[in-house]
């Protein structure tokens, strides 16, 4: 037999193989939770309209020295809002950020301000329509260096 | 073309596929700790801390073993820093040598993260620490951008106090960066010029700590705490 069919057959089979590998593979993994979503993975979920809005559940990465926020983690306000504030334990600096959005879209409305005991920081925000919102911080220390942290919360203005 | 070529070309594709399809998780919650990875002290840590970006919940666990296969964890692991901080109690007096940090961390999201990483203690680097054990009270002058005694072994019940003697502000923060989660109490906010901090180490082991401002130049201290 031609020694190239032989090395080629021979590849082949092993892709096919993998490839079965792979698949079978594929689908036992378990079905995502709404939970189990990644930011990325939450701002793609498609909005549903005021009459069946649904909040998502998010899961909180908490940047170093977090205490909490407002609107907290998963909280479901029924009001519009006019900012989001973040509540540390130690000081922090400039460039400390925060990013809002709704469904991909940036609702922030003014740059970030760390108050005068420098243990928060605030953002103005238009929240003014039910849906999920998600926040992405980025808290600074006093050498400069950085970490950064996201939560969500909801806003159902027709409970 | 022969038999060992047809060999390599299926091993290649094998392998080729194998360190694609089992990729390291890169989704893990898991940012550092005390000790780190590889790190060697010069005496035992009183605790070993690990940090987290998410909330644990009590399903975690952590043992500390020597070598000859014994655990030093004393107590149970406990759950801090606002749920993201893993931590289990040392006994005392662990003996030089290498150790394997093995973990479970579970989290709020029902999902758990198993791994092991180790550190050692060598006691001859003792050596290059400054002896002052046997006083009630010390002081650490901070000058120039540096802790002037960056290196103490102090008796168990010493106040240590900084005092800042510089022309900026400067921090005391226990490690990690910026985490400050193995000896809180060593956490100070910014200590402003001719202004002072301080606190009181009574478990014997190695406290590591930084300025929190100053990282990237060095600004960095142990204090040994010794009963002997």
């Amino acid at each position: 037999m031609n020694k190239s069919v032989v090395i080629g057959g021979m590849v082949i089979l092993a892709v096919v193989i993998i490839g079965l590998v792979m698949w079978a593979n594929r689908a036992e993994a378990p079905a995502v939770q709404e939970s189990d979503l990644t930011d990325r993975e939450y701002l793609e979920t498609p909005l549903v309209t005021s009459a069946a809005f649904q909040p998502a559940a998010f899961t909180q990465v908490k940047g170093a020295h977090f205490v909490s926020s407002e609107p907290a983690n998963n909280e479901v306000v029924t009001t519009g809002s006019q900012s989001v504030n973040i509540n540390f334990n130690f000081d922090l600096t400039a460039p400390s950020a925060i990013a809002v959005t709704r469904d991909a879209v940036d609702v922030v409305r003014g740059p970030a301000t760390i108050a005068p005991d420098k243990l928060s920081m605030s953002v103005p925000v238009e929240v003014t329509q039910t849906g999920n919102y998600v926040v992405n911080y980025k808290g600074c220390w006093p050498d400069g260096s950085c970490d950064d942290g996201s939560f969500g919360f909801s806003v159902d203005l027709n409970p | 073309m022969n038999k060992v070529g047809v060999f390599v070309a299926i091993a290649v594709v094998f392998a080729i596929a194998g360190v694609w399809y089992w990729q390291p998780d890169s989704d893990t919650y898991f940012i550092d700790s005390t000790p780190l990875h590889g790190e060697v002290y010069a005496a035992p840590p009183i605790n070993v801390t690990l940090n987290f970006n998410t909330d644990l919940i009590p399903d975690s666990s952590m043992t500390v073993r020597s070598r000859d296969g014994r655990q030093w964890q004393t107590g149970n692991v406990t759950i801090e820093d606002l749920q993201t901080a893993l931590q289990v109690s040392l006994k005392e007096n662990l003996p030089d040598g290498q150790y394997t940090i093995d973990y479970q961390a579970c989290f709020v999201d029902q999902s758990c993260e198993h791994e092991d990483f180790s550190f050692s203690i060598d006691s001859s680097k003792q050596s290059g620490y400054q002896d002052l054990r046997n006083q009630p009270e010390v002081t650490i002058s901070l000058r120039e951008i540096a802790f002037a005694q960056p290196k103490i072994i102090i008796s168990p019940g010493t106040r240590v106090t900084w005092v800042n003697h510089d022309s900026v502000g400067h921090y005391v923060n226990t490690e990690t960066h910026p985490e400050h989660t193995y000896f809180p109490a060593q956490n100070s906010r910014e200590i402003t010029p001719g202004k002072s901090f301080s606190t009181t180490f009574t478990i014997p082991g190695q406290y590591n700590y930084h300025c929190s401002a100053h990282v990237p130049e060095g600004m960095l201290g142990s204090i040994i705490v010794d009963k002997r």
